[in-house]
């Protein structure tokens, strides 16, 4: 079990900069004003509950 | 199935493309992964180095002088994404400055090629524009048309 761990923590860690990336993505994303994105993109997406 | 279940989610949700950057004489493993971000539809697109002790990497240079090649590899990706999901609305940055200049230049060149089959904007100053050659963007979003 301890092994398992490790490994997945080793794993994680390797993977740092991709979650930064994707963090950093999600920060932007709560940004995004969907309704005027859909004007300015001439899109139909639903707008996400905040 | 009658037993009793726990509730299960998707973590995450991404997909991965690998393709091999060379010189001729060293190889460097490129890992682009797509990652849902936001309303299942925004997916962040991130390109990088995969290390020898198997790290990923956003600032590594792999001097391999094929730029262009891989630039051209990751909008064939794209490309192959946005057609298994054309509803999908891609976002990718630079992972610094330089970076994020390098792919407006790439994106302007090769906007002729782009445009007939993608939407591409930027996000300047909070707002959402088509692209803009000059200008400096946040990040880039495309989607297919």
């Amino acid at each position: 079990m301890k092994t398992t761990q490790n490994s997945e923590i080793k794993s994680l860690d390797k993977e740092r900069v991709l979650q930064k990336k994707v963090n950093d993505a999600r920060e932007f994303a709560k940004k995004i004003n969907w309704e005027q994105l859909n004007a300015v993109m001439n899109t139909n997406y639903p707008i996400p509950e905040r | 199935m009658e037993e009793q279940k726990y509730p299960f989610s998707l973590v995450s949700n991404e997909t991965r493309y690998e393709f091999i950057s060379t010189d001729g004489t060293k190889e460097t493993k490129k890992v682009v992964v797509i990652t849902e971000v936001d309303n299942n539809i925004l997916y962040n697109l991130a390109l990088l180095d995969e290390l020898e002790n198997g790290e990923l990497s956003d600032v590594s240079e792999s001097r391999n002088k094929d730029m262009e090649i891989i630039l051209a590899t990751v909008f064939q990706i794209v490309n192959a994404y946005l057609e298994k999901y054309p509803n999908h609305l891609l976002i990718f940055k630079g992972s610094d400055k330089r970076r994020q200049r390098l792919y407006r230049i790439v994106i302007d060149k090769e906007l002729g090629n782009i445009l007939p089959i993608f939407t591409i904007f930027g996000y300047y100053n909070g707002q959402l524009m088509p692209f803009i050659s000059n200008e400096e963007s946040d990040y880039f979003l495309i989607k297919r048309k």
